[in-house]
């Protein structure tokens, strides 16, 4: 966060001081020309929503985002429960291969060079992807949040895993704004090298009341490179939490990504994951669980614009009470993209009188060398099901929370982060039971 | 920009140069009441005098030309379909002939001509129940069997049920698409000339389906038919409509507003291919509603046009009803095919089935939309979409765009699934294997494929639209 | 003697693969003669080349000739369609064939029939056929209506592979891995019925994994491929050796590297 825009309120001010701001803050030159076209953005767009189909379904009506003072969010990186990373120094208590480096604070010598090699990287790859992919009617490309982030977040985060170096025991990133009334931007750039592994944990944790966190994840997954990340969040209930994430990955390169999820006020994960290269892949997992009035979103594109890529997508989402999700999905293979696959799965399990649930996916198709498709369900429990436990001995009510814990365990079981890392095991068993009621020993779901 | 546009022309250019050699015709016609182009209230006034209407639908043409007038273009489409709309050089009426005819001896000859070419075998038309002909905006012949008059069911263009039935029509008109539901719908309700008026009474069930043909064939035209149909309690009723369109070089505009009434217990079934020239900008709203235990189903063919919108829609709106939706789409050169279905379930113990394939072809773009909503209240439904997509070559387009709104969660089943692909060569070689040439290898899975559509359509209209894709087909290999 | 039914020398081929965009060699000098009224089995490991042998000779669009000869009828068939080839009557009894939604086996049927004898085959007699090839096979008329291969058992879609063979008449019919997936009842049934079309005007040639179809068919020549080749011919009394000693025991030591 830029100091002298700490507690500023966006109504009070205007892209000429922004800019001057900005520059002021940019002794290294990192003040590029995307980031000062995102101050007029920020200022200008409405809210994001229609013609959106995702946005257009969020409740903002009483977001007051311009009257909010804008804070920096808490950034912070564990390894094994140690902070680790940034604060400290360079590269404090983190193995060789991985750094983590403020920016642009800490951005020198060769952390500077590698940094600059990610965003020369970055931009080539989105100018190629933009390139690849033909407008459409209900592409929304500009959205106000998105925006803000990227001008206002001065203190971004670098987190880099040097090429042929392994990381298998995730760094646990922490976005959080402790700051009640206001909103946080953030930005976190990552990039894994060259035939190196990284495990990415991205907790978006907190119990201050009202806030508004906008964190922005920009990553680049090199040749043979492989990302694995897994978002968590659990925010108050009248909080809101607009995610926005953009991965783009080269040839042989992969993504896992996985995200649990438990709604606030308003939760939005927009995602674009675009295969650049051949052989690319991506597997999405995602799990929703909502209750009261809570909302989540899940606005996911997936692009195919490679030969050979591969991607899977299953968002589960499960609603209590009056909770609303949206879910939209989008798969785009492009002309020449031959002998690509995509799917996308998205299963609702309703179990509230007042729930709402969208489910939106969507394909947009160029080439017909392809394998492409998509499926959505929304049910509550199934009454042949329920019957069936029963007709084995066990009551109504034990059948239904088998079920529903069958529905939890069959995604959390293909999240690889999730049974790896026992922070995170622990964290969503606990979640699990303070939102659900529902037992799911962290044991078990190994 | 301008350089994509002309590009578009010319293949619309290069398209009816094909169809004028495969089902071009032109018959010359004698437009006794060619109005005069563009709209104003004026012209309103004068199409409602020649047709000697009552005064309350005077007032429903010019309160819709107000809220027509009032309405931007829809967003969500690319706004570029809508550029090449230049109201202004729209004839809104134009009928051949002054009279209608009773019997087949009197309708003139090039009407006559133009029935042949349709391909309507003497035989055929003695077998259809009544042959409603919609030629220009105007319907002209108009035949129904003594015993369906016997039976009570009125089969009327929609001018003549206006004069016969007015107070009947004036119950359910703009009651499923109000005039202001979209632009245009607005202008159709402003402008409507020619259409179906069916009433099916209780009880009665019409075995064989009433047909009418429609055409387009004056140069900038606007046809805006206006159709209801009502199936009263236990009635059943199958009711077809088919549209070929000669070959023009200005963009001729298509947009009808069906509706459709299901009372308890009733059947409906409302199908239509539609072949419009590929000049033609189609945009139709159809929409039904399906009371208690009664059954709506929409097929809906589409395979030409230069751009189709067009969703299918049925209101489920009291327990036992059940809406469904087969459609094809075939998008072949210069053309886009945007359509779909929508099922809004209101009710509970309701269900719905939609199954949309789509073929697409020389760069042609198909585009299934759809919306299944499922209001809260609405418990025990089932619903299932199936979107396919078969892409013949890489560079055509398929786009998937469904939207699942569900509000209630007891007994609620939600399936939607989707797939586009290729035929593949391995099936292809297969079929070559057992001596069949290529062309007719993929022939035959193209037809496989839309085949939950054909088997649903009586023969001859299924010959007919085998005969048709095999002609769009042709020269597709090599 | 009269003239080769199918007469290859040297026959080379590559496949290509999709995965790698490569060009890989799989036959690598194959000689085989087969007349008519004769019955060849051949055997060979996974991998050894015979299905793609069949595959080469049916014209798949991914297998390519790159030396060598084929003949059919005295006709080379390098630069012939499959469908071209399946018209002049070589047939293929597929592993796996395709399933088509949408297309009714009597659809597809009548098509393939009219396709094979160059003219319109008028429906009743076309009926009369096909009912007899039923009911030589035992098959329920219910199967017509249903669309091609879709739901069926693995029995089933080889029995239609047989039957399609019964009303095509090939001169030359290959059956690949036709025993594959079966049980004991069905391949009885199915070999009983490819022993039944066997004659002095057409020939057969049987691809398999196992030795035990040589249990319900008489070859008049059994032939082993190994590595892209035929490394030993023979009579029945090979297909009787293997029978009682195994691939290996057969070919020799060098087999079993």
């Amino acid at each position: 966060m830029i100091q002298s825009l700490q507690q500023k309120k966006l109504n009070e001010l205007d892209a000429i001081e922004l800019l001057r701001e900005l520059k002021k803050a940019d002794a290294s030159h990192y003040v590029s020309q995307e980031r000062m076209g995102h101050v007029e953005r920020a200022l200008e767009l409405p809210l994001p929503g229609a013609p959106d189909e995702a946005w257009r379904r969020v409740p903002l009506d009483d977001l007051k985002f311009d009257e909010r003072p804008i804070v920096a969010p808490l950034l912070e990186t564990q390894l094994d429960g140690k902070i680790v990373g940034t604060g400290g120094g360079n590269g404090a208590g983190l193995p060789a291969g991985l750094s983590v480096a403020r920016v642009p604070g800490e951005l020198n010598g060769p952390t500077y060079d590698a940094f600059k090699a990610f965003r020369e990287r970055y931009s080539l790859l989105y100018e190629q992807r933009r390139r690849k992919n033909k407008g459409r009617a209900n592409d929304v490309r500009e959205n106000k949040f998105l925006s803000f982030a990227e001008a206002l977040a001065g203190d971004s985060l670098f987190i880099r895993s040097a090429p042929d170096t392994r990381h298998e025991t995730p760094l646990h990133l922490s976005v959080h704004n402790t700051t009640a009334g206001s909103v946080g931007p953030a930005v976190v750039c990552i990039h894994v090298c060259e035939n190196s592994r990284l495990s990415v944990v991205v907790d978006y944790q907190g119990t201050e009341s009202d806030t508004v966190t906008i964190p922005v994840i920009k990553a680049v997954v090199a040749k043979g490179g492989e990302l694995r990340i897994l978002r968590t969040e659990k925010i108050s209930d009248d909080s809101h939490l607009f995610s926005h994430e953009f991965v783009l990955i080269e040839e042989d390169g992969k993504l896992n990504s996985d995200a649990v999820f438990f709604g606030s006020k308003a939760t939005v994960l927009e995602g674009l994951y675009s295969l650049m290269g051949r052989n690319a892949r991506a597997n999405v997992r995602g799990l929703v669980s909502v209750r009261g009035k809570q909302f989540s979103g899940q606005k996911l594109t997936m692009e195919h614009n490679a030969e050979h890529t591969y991607s899977d997508t299953v968002v589960k989402t499960v609603l209590y009470d009056a909770a609303h999700s949206v879910f939209a999905g989008t798969i785009k293979i492009p002309a020449g993209s031959r002998h690509s696959e995509g799917y996308e799965t998205n299963r609702n399990l309703l179990l509230g009188d007042d729930t709402h649930a969208d489910s939106i996916p969507q394909l947009e198709i160029i080439e017909n060398e392809v394998k492409c498709s998509h499926g959505a369900t929304m049910t509550s429990t199934v009454p042949e099901e329920v019957y069936y436990l029963m007709s084995r001995g066990l009551p109504e009510a034990v059948a239904e929370r088998i079920l529903v814990g069958a529905f939890y365990r069959e995604i959390l079981d293909q999240m690889e982060l999730v049974n790896e890392d026992a922070a995170t095991r622990t964290f969503v068993a606990t979640a699990l039971r303070e939102e659900t009621g529902l037992e799911l020993d962290p044991s078990a779901m190994i | 920009m301008s350089a994509e546009k002309a590009e578009v022309d010319f293949n619309v250019a290069e398209i009816n140069k094909d169809y004028e050699r495969l089902y071009g015709f032109h018959t010359n016609t004698d437009y006794l009441k060619n109005s005069k182009r563009g709209v104003s209230p004026d012209i309103i006034r004068e199409i409602s005098k020649i047709k000697d209407e009552p005064e309350w639908m005077l007032k429903f043409r010019l309160d819709s030309l107000d809220i027509f007038n009032s309405m931007p273009d829809p967003t969500w489409m690319d706004g570029s379909v809508f550029d090449e709309i230049n109201y202004e050089d729209l004839y809104y009426y134009a009928s051949a002939g002054d009279k209608k005819y009773n019997d087949w001896e009197d309708v003139p000859e090039d009407i006559k001509d133009t029935f042949e070419r349709l391909g309507v075998p003497e035989a055929e038309r003695k077998f259809l129940a009544g042959v409603s002909a919609q030629f220009e905006s105007e319907v002209v012949y108009h035949h129904l069997q003594e015993e369906l008059e016997k039976k009570g069911v009125i089969f009327l263009d929609f001018d003549s049920g206006i004069q016969k039935h007015g107070d009947l029509i004036r119950q359910y008109i703009g009651k499923l698409v109000p005039q202001g539901d979209n632009k245009f719908a607005a202008l159709n309700s402003a402008c409507w000339s020619g259409g179906s008026f069916v009433y099916i009474p209780p009880g009665v069930k019409v075995d064989i389906p009433l047909q009418a043909y429609f055409r387009i064939n004056a140069e900038s035209i606007g046809q805006f038919e206006r159709t209801i149909i009502i199936a009263d309690k236990g009635a059943s009723v199958h009711y077809i409509e088919g549209c070929t369109a000669p070959t023009y070089s200005k963009t001729a505009f298509h947009t009808g507003v069906i509706e459709l009434f299901a009372e308890e217990d009733a059947y409906l079934r409302y199908t239509t291919i539609q072949n419009w020239s590929t000049n033609v900008l189609n945009l139709v709203t159809q929409r039904a509603i399906a009371k208690k235990n009664s059954t709506v189903e929409w097929m809906d063919g589409n395979l030409g046009a230069k751009t189709t919108m067009k969703y299918p829609a049925v209101f489920l709106a009291e327990p036992g009803a059940r809406g469904r939706v087969v459609s094809i789409g075939y998008a072949n050169k210069g053309q886009r095919q945007d359509a779909g279905a929508k099922m809004i379930h209101g009710a509970p113990h309701t269900t719905s089935s939609i199954t949309a394939k789509s073929i697409s072809q020389n760069g042609g773009r198909s585009s299934y939309r759809g919306l299944i909503k499922v209001n809260k209240g609405a418990s025990h439904v089932k619903t299932d979409v199936e979107c396919d997509a078969l892409l013949l070559d890489d560079f055509s387009e398929s786009d998937t765009y469904p939207t699942i709104d569900v509000r209630e969660r007891k007994d609620v089943s939600v399936m939607h699934e989707a797939t586009v692909g290729k035929v593949s060569d391995e099936t292809i070689y297969y079929l070559k294997s057992r001596g069949i040439k290529e062309e007719d290898a993929l022939l035959m899975v193209v037809n496989g494929f839309i085949q939950e559509f054909t088997r649903e359509l009586p023969m001859e209209y299924a010959v007919e639209l085998n005969r048709l894709i095999a002609l769009e087909m042709e020269g597709s290999i090599g | 003697m009269n003239s080769p039914l199918l007469e290859l020398k040297g026959l080379c081929s590559t496949v290509f693969s999709e995965d790698t965009d490569q060009q890989i060699p799989i036959l690598k000098g194959v000689d085989l003669t087969i007349h008519t009224g004769e019955i060849h089995v051949l055997m060979g490991v996974n991998g050894s080349g015979k299905s793609s042998l069949a595959h080469v000779l049916m014209g798949h669009p991914n297998h390519q000739i790159t030396e060598g000869e084929a003949r059919f009828h005295g006709k080379p068939i390098q630069d012939m369609e499959s469908d071209e080839r399946a018209r002049a009557g070589m047939f293929l009894a597929f592993q796996y064939p395709h399933t088509i939604g949408g297309l009714p086996v009597g659809t597809f049927l009548k098509a393939a029939v009219e396709a094979r004898r160059s003219e319109e085959v008028p429906f009743r007699v076309f009926k009369r056929e096909l009912d007899a090839a039923l009911d030589k096979l035992g098959i329920s008329k219910e199967f017509l209506g249903r669309s091609l291969n879709e739901g069926f058992s693995g029995g089933e879609k080889k029995r239609n592979e047989i039957l399609q063979m019964h009303l095509l008449k090939p001169t030359l019919a290959m059956l690949d891995e036709t025993d594959s997936g079966l049980d004991v009842d069905a391949l009885k049934k199915v070999f009983h019925d490819v022993r039944e079309y066997a004659n002095e005007d057409n020939a057969l040639l049987v691809i398999t994994h196992y030795d035990r179809v040589l249990d319900y068919i008489n070859p008049t020549h059994v032939h082993i491929m190994r590595d892209g080749r035929i490394v030993k011919s023979g009579g029945a009394e090979l297909s009787k050796r293997i029978d009682e000693e195994g691939f290996e025991a057969v070919l020799g030591v060098e087999a079993s590297v």
